[in-house]
């Protein structure tokens, strides 16, 4: 725990030295790559951890649903609840044991799933290489159960393995005389595998002793990071026929990927988690205090903000930091009667331009951050502060201790406005260690309450947005933005999530060059994520592991006779 | 499953993390020895373990009845047991002993396992199984369903066999209807048909397993185990599968519950908790009379938990901070939360077994994660004891002992339900003496 610790905290100060080398002057964008200014290139040592074994998240197993048969498929709607861990459902993933009750719902999921296609001759003539006479027919059985598992399992799937699924479905067609309904046992097989269910990525050894992700592995984390889903059928070409062994394979592949439509899916997943989009339909909001709050609004929320996110990276590939700051967004008729603009379309979402509501448009300014960060019945400058020190800009602030009371006073004459109650926060020592980081933050947004609604008082009394973030003042969501957008950890923090995300754990200490490096690259390239995406999966960090641990952890009492 | 692997891995549970240890090893030792032999003969009737928590505390003040010892009367808080004192044992004074490094969470942690935090920023290291479990590894392999869980806002509830190892509470209804009274129950008296499709789910769990066995030759340590783990739980479900076929205990008073409603929408947008929960009480006393589970766990809301209740001006959690003086939203939260609890112990009662009811054969353990919510106290801990655990633990009594570790009245529950313990809790929270108190 102390070295992530160590390494996050390291990484503020990395980035301080970053934005100085690497801009002209604060705040101003950082020299784009046709300048002369050399490509950063790698330097120190790569140091690999152990491989992580990670489940694949609820996500992933319905996306690996569709993928192996089809969209027409119904996914099953309860699985294991994915464990979020250092705020990531991914570095749960990896660390998440299966539950007595997740096994149940893997098996009922397995069964619901082959039931709907392998009774359906439609189906079966779609999808299947071969159609199975009956029990007998075990070339064609072998043939069927070979194309399925080789798809789910990522890897070619041995002939004794292949054997025994075929003898499955052959045990199932006689007992109950059906083909298709015979057919569902040997699907349930490859299904509950755990060769399945769980991403094992061991690496092999090559001549000079270094350990390297295999082919067929590196499709499979090429799969799961870029698209969130199965590697496709060339991928698993690329795989075998060892193009993916090389820098160079990768990055084609990783371009071919980054081309599709399922890389939505994967940025998503990674920007879903980091900001916790999918919290937003259990973020309680009282109707009599925000009687627009409905679930209609928290969908759109998120849309929007996934659609931000997709079009700043894929449509425009454009500079990061705009995300804090920009006067685009997207808008449908619930959200634009939020925002009380004019709606840009009168069906769904269309871009929005925003330009005369300064800071309203930014990540900052959105329903979705206002409506997560803030409580049932009011704001919270504390919340929407973390948000920002934490998810942002990879400070972590400590909880408060126990047995102190955080209650902050009631709403006074005296003290009508928010920023006049929480200024406790702010004298008492004990609190103002941590206060003094987060609550000017969430003060700077308080012209928006709790669910996003823009207003300028608050009891009677005109609010005060302004404030200071480290060292830049002030004023207003839109001054916030613009600070935001300028600090130096936000770069190498974005940087580090990803690298989180992708890794299924928190950089551990030593592998701070490749952190460094692609920070410098992302830089470099004008804050480009499309291209962070690429040298992050085509960097050795990515492509090399070391060995598993093999010995219990140390301390571990010898097992009783 | 072989006891060492059992062993082995609830010990590495212990380890995960790398935290210098606060481990009951020999608690455990003598949990695994008793297995088998944990529940008294001669009682025809199963003794039965639920816990039920809800979030956020209480408010000592309100909460400590006036009196002590038989006929206590009730405090404003535990109003709604009026009509249950005689069944419903308080305790009240005493202090969960563990440090308070992490609001809630210490407190959750300290109360459920007996043990200090492995990790406080992480509320999901759990450094060893919860109560619950504890319970559930001795008596748990007897029945179809090793322990349930469930929770009208659960939200994951708070059940862990270890350091990221949670068994989530059923938020559904429905879903733990059709679990538990769907394909594959037998109502006393129904004849059982004997599904082929049985037979042939059990040659696919058996497939995966040895499929299993190939693949943990790839895996470092913890993942291996964890995979045995998940493999465990596989093989679980092909004794039940056995089970299936075989004749379902004869209980006079298992019926089917009739099926609950597809979905409990919020009204004034809250969620209609005590609706909801009523029903996954009667659904769990159902499934202990037809003794489908002996172990059951039930988490309201969660520590933390901001969710609107009923009537309520403000998120519970945000109020317990932030209201001021004494606290009257607080308190009418507090009161809705012993309702509930109060449903379940009704629900229990409701159930006659032989010439006594489901309740006295069972101990309904009711519980938050702090005392006071404002501000995360661990002295003046609520706990809440219904039925008498056939009989081995006294019914209807105020107890009051300032400063006792709570982890004390915890071990004489264990003990009342079977486990053989020495001690409960580790480090400063370590009970090795039960409540006489407790004990008829």
């Amino acid at each position: 725990m102390e070295a992530r610790t160590w390494v996050r905290r390291s990484l503020g100060v990395l980035a301080l030295v970053l934005a100085l080398a690497a801009c002209d002057g604060a705040g101003e964008p950082a020299a784009p790559a046709d300048t002369d200014v050399a490509r950063p290139v790698f330097s120190g040592d790569i140091t690999p951890r152990p491989p992580v074994v990670r489940r694949l998240t609820a996500t992933q197993y319905r996306n690996a649903i569709a993928d192996l048969f089809g969209p027409d498929i119904v996914p099953p709607t309860q699985l294991d609840a994915d464990l979020e861990v250092e705020g990531f459902t991914g570095v749960g993933a990896g660390v998440s044991a299966v539950s007595p009750r997740g096994a149940e719902l893997y098996e009922q999921a397995a069964l619901d799933v082959a039931k709907q296609a392998y009774p359906d001759p439609a189906w079966r003539a779609a999808y299947l290489s071969c159609d199975p006479e009956g029990a007998e027919d075990s070339a064609c059985l072998t043939q069927v159960f070979a194309d399925l598992a080789t798809r789910a399992w990522r890897r070619p799937a041995l002939s004794d393995e292949v054997d025994e699924i075929a003898e499955i479905a052959a045990q199932g067609i006689e007992a109950l005389g059906d083909i298709g309904t015979g057919m569902v046992y040997g699907a349930a097989m490859v299904l509950q595998s755990p060769e399945f269910l769980y991403r094992v990525e061991a690496g092999v050894v090559r001549d000079d002793g270094t350990r390297w992700y295999s082919g067929h592995e590196m499709a499979e984390r090429l799969a799961f990071t870029l698209w969130n889903r199965l590697p496709d059928a060339e991928l698993l070409r690329a795989a075998a026929e060892g193009a993916l062994d090389t820098e160079e394979g990768v990055r084609a592949q990783a371009e071919r990927m980054l081309a599709s439509p399922f890389a939505e899916d994967g940025l998503l997943a990674f920007f879903d988690d980091l900001y916790d989009l999918s919290k937003l339909p259990l973020a309680a909001k009282d109707p009599d205090i925000y009687p627009q709050a409905s679930t209609g609004l928290k969908d759109a929320a998120r849309e929007q903000t996934r659609r931000d996110l997709a079009h700043l990276v894929f449509t425009l590939d454009g500079d990061y930091r705009t995300l804090i700051d920009k006067d685009w967004t997207y808008l449908d008729r619930t959200l634009a009667a939020l925002y009380a603009v004019p709606a840009p379309s009168l069906e769904g979402f269309a871009l929005a331009d925003l330009s005369d509501s300064p800071g309203r448009a930014g990540l900052l300014g959105q329903a979705s951050t206002l409506m997560l960060h803030a409580h049932p019945t009011s704001t919270s400058a504390t919340r929407r502060g973390i948000f920002v020190r934490d998810v942002l800009l990879c400070q972590v602030i400590p909880p408060p201790p126990a047995g102190v009371s955080t209650a902050i006073p009631e709403a006074t004459e005296a003290a009508p406005t928010r920023r006049d109650r929480v200024i406790q926060h702010l004298e008492d020592p004990t609190c103002a260690a941590c206060h003094r980081l987060i609550d000017p933050i969430g003060l700077g947004l308080e012209t928006y309450d709790g669910i996003g609604l823009e207003r300028e008082t608050e009891n009677g009394v005109p609010i005060d947005a302004s404030g200071d973030l480290d060292g830049e003042a002030f004023e207003g969501p839109a001054g916030l933005a613009r600070a935001l957008s300028r600090h130096p950890n936000l770069a190498p923090c974005l940087v580090e999530q990803l690298y989180t995300y992708a890794q299924g754990r928190r950089p551990e200490m030593g592998e701070e060059p490749s952190l460094e490096y692609l920070s410098d690259l992302f830089v470099w390239s004008g804050h480009r994520v499309r291209g962070l995406l690429v040298e992050l999966v085509a960097s050795e960090a990515f492509r090399r592991v070391a060995d598993p641990v093999m010995d219990p952890p140390a301390g571990t009492p010898e097992a009783s006779p | 499953m072989s006891r060492t692997v059992l062993d082995r891995r609830t010990v590495l549970r212990g380890l995960l993390g790398g935290a210098a240890v606060s481990f009951a090893l020999p608690p455990l030792e003598a949990m695994m020895n008793t297995t088998g032999t944990a529940w008294a003969s001669g009682d025809a009737f199963p003794t039965r373990f639920a816990l039920f928590m809800w979030g956020n505390g209480m408010l000592p003040d309100r909460w400590v009845p006036p009196t002590t010892g038989a006929k206590w009367r009730p405090s404003d808080q535990l109003a709604p047991l009026a009509d249950l004192v005689d069944q419903v044992s308080v305790v009240t004074g005493t202090r969960v002993g563990v440090p308070n490094l992490s609001p809630h969470f210490s407190g959750a942690v300290g109360f459920l396992t007996g043990a200090v935090m492995l990790d406080t920023n992480d509320p999901s290291t759990y450094p060893s199984p919860t109560i619950d479990q504890v319970v559930a590894s001795v008596v748990g392999g007897e029945t179809r369903f090793r322990s349930l869980e469930v929770g009208a806002r659960a939200e994951g509830g708070l059940s862990f066999n270890g350091p990221f190892s949670r068994n989530p509470a059923e938020e559904d209804p429905l879903s733990l209807y059709r679990r538990l009274f769907g394909e594959g129950f037998t109502e006393p008296g129904e004849e059982p048909i004997i599904d082929p499709r049985w037979a042939l789910r059990r040659s696919v769990l058996d497939a995966v397993r040895e499929q299993s066995k190939r693949l943990e030759t790839k895996l470092g340590y913890t993942d291996r185990v964890r995979l045995e783990e998940h493999m465990d739980h596989v093989r679980a479900i092909e004794q039940r599968l056995l089970r299936l076929e075989q004749d379902p205990p004869n209980l006079a008073s298992c019926t089917r519950p009739t099926e609950p409603a597809a979905s409990y929408p919020d009204v004034g947008g809250r969620p209609p908790l005590r609706e909801k929960n009523a029903v996954f009480c009667e659904l769990l006393a159902m499934a202990c009379a037809c003794d489908q589970v002996r172990v059951i766990s039930n988490y309201v809301t969660k520590p933390v938990s901001d969710v609107l209740f009923p009537g309520a001006v403000g998120a519970h959690h945000q109020l317990t901070h932030d209201e001021p003086g004494g606290q009257p939203e607080v308190h009418a939260i507090t009161i809705q939360c012993v309702e509930m609890y109060a449903d379940m112990v009704r629900a229990f009662q409701a159930i006659p077994e032989g010439d006594a009811t489901l309740l006295d054969h069972s101990v309904i353990m009711g519980s938050s994660e702090v005392s006071l919510g404002r501000l995360h106290s661990l002295d003046e801990f609520p706990l809440l004891l219904a039925g008498s655990a056939s009989g081995r633990l006294k019914q209807g009594v105020h107890v009051r002992l300032p400063g006792v570790l709570t982890s004390r009245a915890q071990l004489t529950v264990l003990r009342a339900v079977g486990l053989s313990l020495p001690s409960w809790g580790t480090l400063d929270n370590t009970a090795t003496d039960g409540l006489g108190e407790l004990e008829p």
